[in-house]
Order: C-alpha cells, then sequence, then structure tokens
C-alpha cells in the first residue's frame, strides 16, 4: 500500500459518484400524475442491501484504481458494467417494493442520484475506455448492451410501474410517429443538403471567384438563431401556399414539416461544403501528379486517389451535420413539424416532467448513436494507421 | 485612425444601426405587419417592450459566457499542468462527446433537474457553452510548439509566467473561436429558453406561435437574428486582431 | 529512345523551354542538370505529357507522342519524383501495383512482380508489402517511389529530383541502388536534379541547362575536361574541378601493378574500385605519397603513387 495513488481520475469519480448516491433521492413515488411525489433515498428505495452491495462495488473499483501497482483495468471495466446492468434491475427492484396493487396509478419518477450514478459511470467508462485502449466500437457496444437490457426489462414489464413508462404507454402511437418523422426530417435534410453541398462544392471548386460570397452567406445563416430562422420562414411559406394551391397539396404550409426541412438544409449546407471543399483540396498535390504521370484517366485519379482520400473528412461532415439536424428537428415541433421535440413541448407546457425526459431521451440516444456511427465509419475509411 | 482600421468595423456598426433600429423601430412599422395579420386583433408585441427583452437576453448570455470560459479555460489549464494532466484524456473526450448532444435536450433537461424559469436557463447555457470553450482551449494549450516553452522556461520564467506570458496569449485567438462558438449556440439556446420561462427575445415567436400570430414571430425573429449577427461580427473582429493559428503553429 | 527535335514550351508570354533538341539512347542514363527554374523538370514531364510542348516534336522509339493516348503513354513510362507522391490511402504493395492494374495485369502476376521488386530495392516483403506510406522513413518511402515507377517493366523511366529529399548518406545509398539496378535492368532513364556531383555520379550523360536552353551536354569527363561555359564551370564547382574530376577515375586505372601476387596488406591501403579522389584524401590524411592497393580479397595487387595521380598517368 502506499498513500499516493496509482490512478487519481476513478477513485474522484468514484468518490463523486458514492456521494451523490447517498445525498440525493434515488427515485420517487406519486400516487397518480398530477400530486406531487414523495422522495426515497437510496436505502429506502432499493433497501439496505442492495444499497451496501451497490456502494461496496463502487468502493471496490476505486481502492482498486488507487492502491494497486498495476491497476486491473479489464477487472474494473467487468465491475462497471455490472454497475451499469444493475441500473434497471434496481428500477424494478423499486417498483416491485413500493407499487402494490391497490395502488394502481402510483408511478415511480427517476431521481437526481441515480441520474448523477448514470452520468459518472459514463464518465468512468470513458475514462476506462482510454485505460484499456477499447476501441470506440466495444463502448458503442457497452452501450447498446445496456439499452438492449434496458428494454429486454421493459419488455417483461418490470419497467411497468416507472413514470416514464407509464408516459410512454398512453401515447405509444404518438411515440413511434415522432420516431418516424424526427427521423425522416433529419435524413431528409441530410439527405438533400449533400446532394446540394456537393454540387456547390464542385461549382466553387470551378469557379473560384464565388467561394468567399457563398461561404459568407452559408456561414451568416449558420449564425442565425434557429427559432428566429423558422420563425422567418413561416410568413413567406403561408404566403406562397395561399397563392398556389398545388403547394397546399402537398402539405407544403407556413407551420409543418416545409419550413423545418427548408431551415434543416439551409443550416445544413455550411458544413457540407466546407467539409467536401477542405476535404478535396487537402490532398497533397504531389500525390496528385504522380497519380496523373503513373497514367491514371481523370475519371481514375478522382475515384481511385481524391474521392478514397478526402471521404473521412466529408464523413466528418455529414457526422457534424447529422447531430446539428437532430437537435434542430428538436427545436423544429415548435413550429408544427413532429418529432420528440413534440414530447419535450408539450411536457414544459404541462410541467410534465417524465414526459419531457421522454422527449429528451430518444434525442439524446440518437445523438449518441449518429455520433458513433459516424465516427467509426470515418475511421473505417480513414483506415490508415497512426505513424 | 486609419481608414483601414474603420473597415474592421463596418459589418458590426452595421449589424449593431440594424438591431438598434429595430428594437426601438418596430412598433413604428404597425401597417407593414397589419399587412402579414390582417386579421388579428394587435399586430405589435406588446407583453414587454423589445429594448427590455434586448437587454434580458444579452445579460443571459452575458452572464453564461463569462461563467463558461472561467469554467472552461480553468478546466483547460488545470489539466494541463503537471499535477492535473489525469484528468487531461476524461477532460478532452468529456468536452468532444457533451457536444454531440442537442443543446435544447441539455435545456429541456434541466427543468426535471431545478424546474422553470431563468436559473435553469442559466445552468443549461452554462453548461452546455463550457465544452466548445475547454475544447478550444485544450487544443490551444496543447498546439503551443514544445520548443516555445521550453525556451520561455530555459530563459528563467516560473510557471505562472509562462502561462500568462506565453500560453494564454498564444492560445487565445483559439479560445476566443470557442467562445464565439458557445455564444453563437447560448444566443439561438437563449432564445429557447422562454419555453422554460426565461424571459428573452423568444418570447414574442413563443407567443406568436401560440396565438397563431405570424407578425409577432417575425419581429422576434428579427431581432435575434440581428443580435447573433451583431455578436458574431463582432467576434470576428477581435478574433482578427489576435495571434492566428499560424503563430501558434510556427511558436 | 527518346528525341527532342526542336522543342519548346511557354507558359503565356514566359519561355520556359527554348528550342531543345536532345536525344537520349536507349539503356543510357542521361541527367539533366541546372538551377531551379531553368526548364528541367518542364522537360522531363513533356516526355510523359504532364505538359504540353507548344512547338517542336517529341518522339518515342520514333513514334510522336501527341499520336499516343496520354494514359497509354504514361503507363509505358515510369515516374518517381521528389516529393514521392504515395497514395497514403494504400498500402506498399498496392501502391506498387498501381501501374501494373492500370495495365490489367492477372493478380498473380501483380504479386510476383510487387515480391520481385521489394526484393530488387531491399525492402523485405514480409516486413513492408503491408505497411502504409506514413510508417515508412524517407529512404524506404523513396524506395517504394522507385519500385512503383519500375513495376509496369517500362522500357523508359523519367526521374524528377527523387532523392532531393533525402540526407546526405541515405541519398548516397540509394544513388549506389539505382546504378545497380542500372547495370541489371539498363533502362533509358531521364533524371532531372540540380546537384552537379549526384549527376557526375550517375550520368552516362549530363545535359546542362540554364534558361530554357541547353548550354552543354557531353559525358562526364568531357564535361568536366571542357565545360562550354563560365556557368557550367561554376555549376562544376570552379577550384574543385579537379577533386570532381578525381572522383570519376578509379584508382586501377593509375596504379602500378604488382609482377608477383603480394601479401595481405595490414593497416590503411586502397581499394582497385575507389576513385582517385578517396586515394588523394588517404594519401593526405596518411601524410604519404604511396598507398597499396588491394583487391576485394584484402589481398595487394599493386601500389599508387601520389605522382601518378597528378600527372594523370601511371608511374
Amino acid at each position: 500500500m502506499r498513500l499516493r495513488p496509482v490512478n487519481r481520475v476513478i477513485p474522484v469519480l468514484v468518490l463523486m459518484a458514492l456521494a451523490l448516491l447517498w445525498s440525493l433521492d434515488f427515485v420517487s413515488i406519486q400516487a397518480n400524475r398530477i400530486v406531487p411525489g414523495s422522495s426515497l433515498g437510496l436505502v429506502a428505495a432499493v433497501g439496505m442491501r442492495w444499497a451496501l452491495g451497490l456502494s461496496g462495488v463502487l468502493a471496490l473499483c476505486g481502492l482498486l484504481a488507487a492502491y494497486v501497482r498495476r491497476p486491473p483495468y479489464g477487472v474494473l471495466l467487468a465491475l462497471l458494467c455490472l454497475l451499469l446492468a444493475q441500473l434497471p434491475l434496481s428500477l424494478a427492484w423499486v417498483g416491485e417494493q413500493h407499487i402494490t396493487a391497490e395502488l394502481a396509478h402510483a408511478r415511480v419518477g427517476i431521481g437526481a442520484g441515480f441520474w448523477g450514478l448514470l452520468f459518472l459511470l459514463g464518465l468512468l467508462s470513458i475514462e476506462l475506455q482510454q485505460r484499456v485502449r477499447l476501441h470506440r466500437a466495444g463502448l458503442l457496444g457497452i452501450g447498446l448492451g445496456l439499452l438492449l437490457l434496458t428494454l429486454g426489462v421493459a419488455h417483461l414489464g418490470g419497467l411497468e410501474p416507472l413514470a416514464l413508462m407509464r408516459e410512454y404507454q398512453s401515447r405509444r402511437q404518438q411515440f413511434s410517429s415522432a420516431l418516424y418523422s424526427h427521423l425522416g426530417l433529419v435524413a431528409a435534410a441530410v439527405g438533400v443538403s449533400l446532394l446540394l453541398g456537393a454540387g456547390l462544392a464542385l461549382l466553387i471548386n470551378r469557379f473560384p471567384a464565388i467561394q468567399r460570397s457563398c461561404m459568407g452567406l452559408l456561414s451568416v445563416i449558420q449564425t442565425i438563431p434557429s427559432l428566429a430562422l423558422f420563425g422567418l420562414l413561416i410568413a413567406p411559406l403561408s404566403y406562397l401556399s395561399a397563392q398556389f394551391p398545388l403547394l397546399q397539396q402537398f402539405g407544403v404550409r407556413g407551420i409543418g414539416w416545409a419550413p423545418a426541412l427548408l431551415a434543416l438544409i439551409a443550416y445544413s449546407l455550411l458544413p457540407i461544403v466546407r467539409n467536401i471543399g477542405v476535404a478535396l483540396q487537402a490532398v497533397e498535390p504531389s500525390v496528385i501528379d504522380a497519380a496523373h504521370g503513373m497514367g491514371m484517366s481523370p475519371r481514375q485519379v478522382f475515384f481511385q486517389v481524391r474521392l478514397p482520400l478526402a471521404l473521412p473528412v466529408i464523413i466528418e461532415g455529414v457526422r457534424v451535420t447529422t447531430l446539428q439536424a437532430i437537435g434542430l428537428t428538436a427545436v423544429a415541433a415548435l413550429i408544427g413539424a413532429g418529432g420528440f421535440g413534440t414530447f419535450i413541448f408539450q411536457g414544459l407546457g404541462q410541467a410534465a416532467m417524465d414526459l419531457i425526459v421522454l422527449g429528451a431521451l430518444p434525442i439524446l440516444l440518437m445523438a449518441l448513436l449518429a455520433d458513433s456511427l459516424f465516427s467509426l465509419l470515418a475511421a473505417h475509411y480513414r483506415g490508415v494507421p497512426a505513424p | 485612425m486609419t481608414a483601414s482600421h474603420w473597415q474592421g468595423w463596418r459589418w458590426p456598426l452595421l449589424w449593431l444601426g440594424l438591431l438598434l433600429a429595430a428594437t426601438f423601430g418596430l412598433p413604428q412599422l404597425e401597417a407593414g405587419f397589419r399587412a402579414i395579420e390582417p386579421g388579428a386583433r394587435a399586430v405589435i408585441y406588446s407583453q414587454a417592450s423589445f429594448s427590455g427583452l434586448l437587454v434580458k437576453h444579452l445579460l443571459l448570455v452575458a452572464a453564461a459566457a463569462c461563467a463558461a470560459v472561467a469554467l472552461g479555460v480553468g478546466t483547460a489549464i488545470m489539466v494541463s499542468r503537471p499535477w492535473g494532466r489525469d484528468f487531461l484524456p476524461l477532460a478532452s473526450q468529456v468536452a468532444s462527446i457533451g457536444q454531440t448532444f442537442p443543446p435544447v435536450a441539455v435545456l429541456a433537461l434541466a427543468v426535471p433537474a431545478l424546474g422553470f424559469g431563468v436559473l435553469p436557463t442559466l445552468f443549461a447555457l452554462v453548461l452546455y457553452g463550457v465544452l466548445p470553450i475547454l475544447r478550444n482551449s485544450l487544443a490551444g494549450l496543447h498546439g503551443i510548439a514544445p520548443a516555445v516553452l521550453e525556451a520561455a522556461r530555459g530563459m528563467g520564467m516560473s510557471p505562472w509566467q509562462v502561462l500568462w506570458q506565453v500560453e494564454l496569449p498564444l492560445a487565445s485567438a483559439v479560445i476566443v473561436a470557442g467562445s464565439r462558438t458557445s455564444v453563437t449556440i447560448n444566443i439561438a439556446t437563449a432564445a429557447i429558453g422562454s419555453t422554460i420561462g426565461a424571459s428573452t427575445l423568444g418570447d414574442p415567436i413563443i407567443s406568436g406561435l401560440v396565438n397563431g400570430n405570424s407578425a409577432y414571430v417575425v419581429q422576434g425573429a428579427l431581432l435575434i437574428g440581428l443580435l447573433a449577427l451583431t455578436v458574431d461580427s463582432l467576434f470576428e473582429r477581435v478574433q482578427n486582431r489576435l495571434p492566428g493559428p499560424a503563430a501558434v503553429a510556427l511558436g | 529512345m527518346i528525341e527532342l527535335l526542336n522543342v519548346s514550351k511557354s507558359f503565356g508570354p514566359s519561355v520556359a523551354v527554348d528550342d531543345i533538341s536532345l536525344t537520349v539512347k536507349a539503356a543510357e542514363l542521361c541527367v539533366l542538370v541546372g538551377t531551379s527554374g531553368c526548364g528541367k523538370s518542364t522537360t522531363l514531364r513533356m516526355i510523359n505529357r504532364l505538359i504540353a510542348h507548344t512547338a517542336g516534336q517529341i518522339r518515342i522509339d520514333g513514334q510522336a507522342i501527341d499520336q499516343l493516348d496520354p494514359h497509354t503513354l504514361r503507363r509505358r513510362i515510369g515516374y518517381a519524383i521528389q516529393s514521392i507522391g504515395l497514395f497514403p490511402h494504400w498500402t506498399v504493395a498496392r501502391n506498387i501495383a498501381v501501374v501494373p492494374r492500370l495495365l490489367g495485369w492477372p493478380a498473380p502476376r501483380i504479386a510476383q512482380r510487387v515480391d520481385e521488386l521489394l526484393h530488387l530495392l531491399d525492402l523485405p516483403a514480409a516486413e513492408f508489402a503491408g505497411k502504409y506510406p506514413n510508417q515508412l522513413s524517407g529512404g524506404q518511402a523513396q524506395r517504394v517511389g522507385v519500385a512503383r515507377a519500375l513495376a509496369g517493366d517500362p522500357e523508359i523511366l523519367l526521374m524528377d529530383e527523387p532523392f532531393g529529399a533525402l540526407d546526405p548518406i541515405t541519398r548516397d545509398s540509394l544513388q549506389n541502388e539505382l546504378l545497380r539496378i542500372q547495370a541489371q535492368l539498363r533502362k533509358t532513364i531521364v533524371f532531372v536534379t540540380h546537384d552537379m556531383d549526384e549527376a557526375l555520379k550517375l550520368a552516362n550523360r549530363i545535359v546542362v541547362m540554364e534558361k530554357g536552353r541547353i548550354v552543354q551536354q557531353d559525358t562526364p569527363q568531357a564535361l568536366l575536361a571542357r565545360p562550354a561555359t563560365a556557368f557550367v564551370e561554376n555549376l562544376l564547382g570552379g577550384q574543385e574541378r579537379g577533386l570532381k574530376q578525381a572522383g570519376l577515375q578509379r584508382v586501377a586505372a593509375l596504379m602500378q601493378p604488382l609482377n608477383a601476387p603480394g601479401l595481405r596488406v595490414v593497416g590503411p591501403a586502397l581499394k582497385t574500385a575507389d576513385s582517385l579522389r578517396q586515394a588523394l584524401s588517404l594519401m593526405l590524411w596518411q601524410r604519404c605519397t604511396s598507398l597499396p592497393v588491394v583487391d576485394e580479397q584484402g589481398v595487394q595487387v599493386g601500389v599508387l603513387h601520389v605522382d601518378s595521380l597528378l600527372r594523370g598517368a601511371p608511374q
């Protein structure tokens, strides 16, 4: 045993997790949707044995990291997976303990202690991923595993008493239509702006004189807050749709998906055009010279050399654009474009906290998933190992 | 002052002029807005003055920016000192993963945690605004050529002198760029803060959307857009006067 | 055989190459040398039509190059450049295979060719075939560049300052490598450099260019003996010309052979293949007027006197 800890990050995170866990409410129990609930601490919520077991495993992680000369990071990662896996189970356990048959409308709200634990476990997994040099795909795998476990427990009915689940149960239909409209808007915006952006980038490549004004205009658009741009599009679009009944037939109106999609495309163009431009120009001239010198045709130079070398940067542009579009689509719910933002703003309007979470959580998950997928894709196409 | 000096101020002054003109002049344009909403009872948003909303919006963003700069730059400095280096990988990962979360989701989640009003809005703005600043500060401090730091130490500077006289000035351009991103996002997010009870320039838009009054929406949107462009062009002006990234790379 | 007949190239009003005529015979290593901007690279790049000439005619094996499809032409000509231009997204093996693939060779033949070239350039296939360009040292990358230029088994090789960015020791060893490969493969090579020492070491024939024109073309020996202009003399190093000339001659030419086979020599000795420049340096260093000369096995075969060095004939 030595006094100076070997790894200081993990013990600090563990101490913070323990402090949050024991000081904040783990869950709250409400008799129905309206009345304020009563808060339960960790012990009251899951019982002494569970509380001590959980804290014990956490403390063990901290001690192993701090005081073993070569911390067994693999073991720590396994313990971390265990801690993550017990999260949905603990919620199911709380339901089992506290919601009885006669309290038909009673519901379990997730408390700050639980969220804090989830957050700190997330930080721990990031730290451990770097220590074990786990591939990013590994982290994604752990995340997906946790998600699947949670969905499995929910499917078996274990999470039925959760307020979040109750909110979901009462609007299943809306949930799936929100999912489709959110994904649809994001995909349409990214797809269209990828096509438009590629064309614009090639145009700028051909006529460099227009670069300054094009990029200037796009970055001015990027600066305008989303709420403002959505708002500014309402009046002209409703005017257009009043003038041209054909547009109205296609569902183009002042509010709804039309202004949302227009604004999303306008926002998406800048990162796409910038990344395509940078990517195509960043290829070293000597490589292109060599390719011509070897006797490649212009087509071959473009498809075998220029494009593959540019692809990772272009994918990075698509990643940024997709993340931005996921967030902006949430705001677009304010102008009636649908998507998960609808739940957020409904929840805010009704002061229904669980409804807000029901809207925000899928958005966070979509963002994380898109980020991981595009990062992995870019890494795959980069292919070249670090020198 | 030379002509070229004034050139740099052209855009900020133009946007600022338009912003002030709109703030005080919009109520004068009643006839114009009547054309957008012929049927509405009132066409000029009047629950609060535009200038009051502008000031509140600015104060909110400025307070969040100050806190975010202090937190972000402070954290970056701490984790780049020898005694805090253990936390460097975690901090840089959090800065980049955190930015994948949409700001509106962070804002929404502040409500269950802190309730409605200005405080949760401020909290969300700081929390989200820290990330770009932290990320850029780390990049800026990390991007300084080791030879420069070696030279500074070799000339007998103390660690604090190295930080204040060499590291921070050289990283300043990148840090300001991060602050610009942060503030741009926060002006937009603060507008959405209207939905959780903070009084900002988003109020006319939300009110217009709820009541189906496009004139309100246009008024709010114009003001927010002009505010964003004014602040952004000011940042650009400041950035142009700082040592560019080239200075950092070349040392 | 490459023939340039009254070839010119102008970029707008400025003339980069001005009415040059040049014949490079088969299996010849012809070095174009001159200061930067003298038109030597432009001349080289006109041969594979990376730059189109504006006047005159360029013929390869009697055929005018503007009659040929540029891509087909380039696939027939090896090309290696200073910054190497390896494709960073492909492995070493894939980089070498570019031209064979463009030529549509069957896969087994390509694989065999890649192995052959890696072996030729002293890059063990097991170690290097799967590496990416950013994992190579400068010298290794340039070897791959040369291998890639040779891959399609071209008759002609164009090399534009291929060793320019390397350190002196690596450059020297790659120059030796090139001479060894050339002795083996006997390609027609046009080589551009600004380094006269490199030109003297490699060339069968040196073409000195200045301001887009050819000022002199000759063998290295003749060039040293009779520089046509002050510019050429200056390029040859002025007062150091004597040493450079000595660098081109072998000890074997001036030594006095032993009548009977001698003994193994211990201590400082010259090899028959050493240059006279090395001999002079060793004499200066040892402060002596004659040195024993040994063969590959270290057995003495002759003696070199300083007088022979100065007179340029055996004593």
